[in-house]
């Protein structure tokens, strides 16, 4: 039997459904699948990065090479150039050293202090002392920049007041005493405008002097040095020393007691002689019972007025 | 220009993103597809047609790269392979299928068929007489098991060769064979008892 029937196949081909077709639905649906199917697709940046990666087939052999050629190159750079956290922490350590030099003044006049009441201390101590003096004029630029730096607003406007209402009565050398004086106190100002107590303008203002209202609360007990400190301010009278030629350092002797502070006014007369400057030293007693904030605004201001005098006597020592 | 070009060759197009390709296979395919899945699927299930149609073609597509990796694989054994899977699955869920190697071999129906007309239609007589016995073929072919219909449709109407015919139906060339002799034994005896020869009708009053 053949496996081919010829009248079948005539049969097949005469069929009524031989010339049917599916619905236009479908073949819409079929072409557009199809058509969207090979559409080309945006690729994002990541796919075109994995199909450039997945194309490139490396094998392990490649891929242990290129990553010992990448430790290679990295430990080659890290040896002939230094490693930047490295410089960044050597630089940091310079301004540290900078900034303790600086801040050093600070700290120096209390030794300066201490030079005072032991006169009689040997050479060694006196060229100690020299020393620390010589550098002050260095560390009192260096604490200027940095006051400049971190001068608040408020204190700038201050002294620019204070610059005006001076100016006129001012000798023209005493500008630098000015200068030096805000440089000084400047370290200062800084805390002391965090300091409730004290309040940051009076320490820098010449025209009101801060330590006028503190140390008047001190009544019947107030030293004359001490009451024109807190009148006229430590920076305008040592201009007015200065200008009177009445060249000195202030020195505060305290006492617990008002009573005992009385007491010491015999031995108040005993003048002594600072052994840098070579300048008298003018004994301030002071009663601070219980108004600590009035003793501190006191040696600040008498600090102020030594270190313009310290700064007078090294301009014009020869 | 659709003729110009190979089955395979347009295909190869369409993967390379050229959907005029892909249009111009389905213009070429179209309707014979669309007529074997129609005859396979029977008169009972003949509305599903255009479901099993869309989702051959669907498949098609999607299976794109498939089809590129099997070196010299023939476009149109592929098509009709996607189409007679799709079909065998729906009259499984119908629960139609027949056993394939079901069947019977009356010698005695072939009888008939030796009167008929030579298989020409040139006349307009004759062009009546086939198109009367492709009807009735197609009546008969209802009552065909799945499998030897499809066998005797891919041989006979589509022009597959029996080796194509084992890829399709993933069957033994020997079952294939013996499918096909069943499925033309049948059909000649179902036409012959209903189907006049046409010396007859034309000896009819």
């Amino acid at each position: 039997m053949s496996l081919h029937d010829e009248h079948l196949r005539q049969a097949l081909q005469h069929a009524p459904d031989g010339e049917l077709a599916p619905d236009d639905a479908v073949r819409k649906n079929v072409l557009n699948y199809a058509a969207k199917a090979v559409k080309p697709k945006r690729e994002t940046w990541f796919k075109r990065l994995i199909n450039i990666l997945d194309g490139w087939r490396v094998t392990n052999w490649q891929l242990a090479g290129m990553s010992s050629f990448a430790v290679a190159l990295l430990v080659m750079v890290m040896v002939r150039e230094q490693v930047p956290d490295d410089a960044i922490w050597a630089k940091s350590e310079v301004k540290d050293v900078a900034q303790s030099k600086a801040v050093k003044p600070v700290a120096s006049v209390p030794e300066q202090d201490k030079l005072e009441t032991r006169q009689d201390e040997p050479a060694r101590e006196l060229d100690a002392a020299s020393a620390s003096a010589e550098k002050a004029p260095v560390r009192a630029e260096g604490m200027q920049a940095k006051a400049k730096s971190s001068l608040p607003a408020d204190a700038i406007a201050s002294k620019k007041l204070a610059e005006k209402t001076e100016a006129a009565s001012v000798v023209p050398e005493l500008a630098d005493i000015n200068n030096v004086a805000v440089a000084t106190k400047a370290p200062e100002v800084v805390i002391t405008a965090s300091a409730p107590e004290v309040g940051s303008k009076p320490v820098l203002s010449k025209a009101a002097p801060a330590s006028a209202p503190a140390v008047s609360g001190m009544a019947a007990n107030v030293d004359p040095i001490a009451e024109t400190l807190a009148k006229e301010g430590s920076i305008a009278m040592a201009k007015k020393d200065i200008e009177a030629g009445n060249l000195r350092m202030l020195k505060i002797i305290e006492a617990q007691e008002c009573n005992k502070t009385r007491q010491h006014e015999s031995g108040k007369q005993e003048s002594s002689v600072d052994v840098l400057t070579n300048y008298q030293i003018a004994k301030i007693d002071f009663c601070a019972t219980d108004d600590k904030a009035s003793s501190e605004l006191l040696h600040r201001e008498v600090d102020t007025y030594n270190q313009i005098m310290l700064h007078w006597y090294q301009t014009h020592k020869n | 220009m659709s003729d110009v070009f190979a089955d395979e060759d347009l295909m190869r197009k369409f993967c390379a993103g050229e959907a005029h390709a892909f249009a111009l296979l389905y213009a070429r395919h179209e309707k014979p597809l669309y007529r074997y899945v129609r005859r396979l699927l029977g008169t009972a299930l003949v509305a599903q047609a255009d479901e099993v149609f869309q989702d051959t073609w669907m498949k098609l597509v999607d299976a794109r790269d498939s089809w590129q990796a099997r070196d010299n694989a023939s476009f149109k054994t592929w098509l009709y392979t996607l189409a007679h899977h799709r079909a065998i699955d729906i009259l499984r869920k119908s629960e139609r299928e027949v056993s394939a190697d079901e069947g019977w071999m009356d010698d005695d129906a072939q009888a008939p068929w030796q009167l008929w007309p030579a298989a020409i239609a040139e006349q307009p007589e004759q062009q009546a007489f086939w198109r009367k016995a492709g009807q009735k073929l197609l009546n008969c072919l209802d009552g065909l098991p799945e499998l030897q219909r499809a066998t005797f449709l891919l041989h006979h109407d589509d022009g597959l060769s029996l080796d194509e015919i084992t890829q399709v139906v993933n069957a033994e060339f020997e079952t294939v064979k013996s499918r096909l002799r069943y499925a033309i034994s049948k059909l000649r005896a179902c036409m012959g008892a209903h189907l006049q020869p046409i010396t007859d009708m034309d000896s009819t009053p």
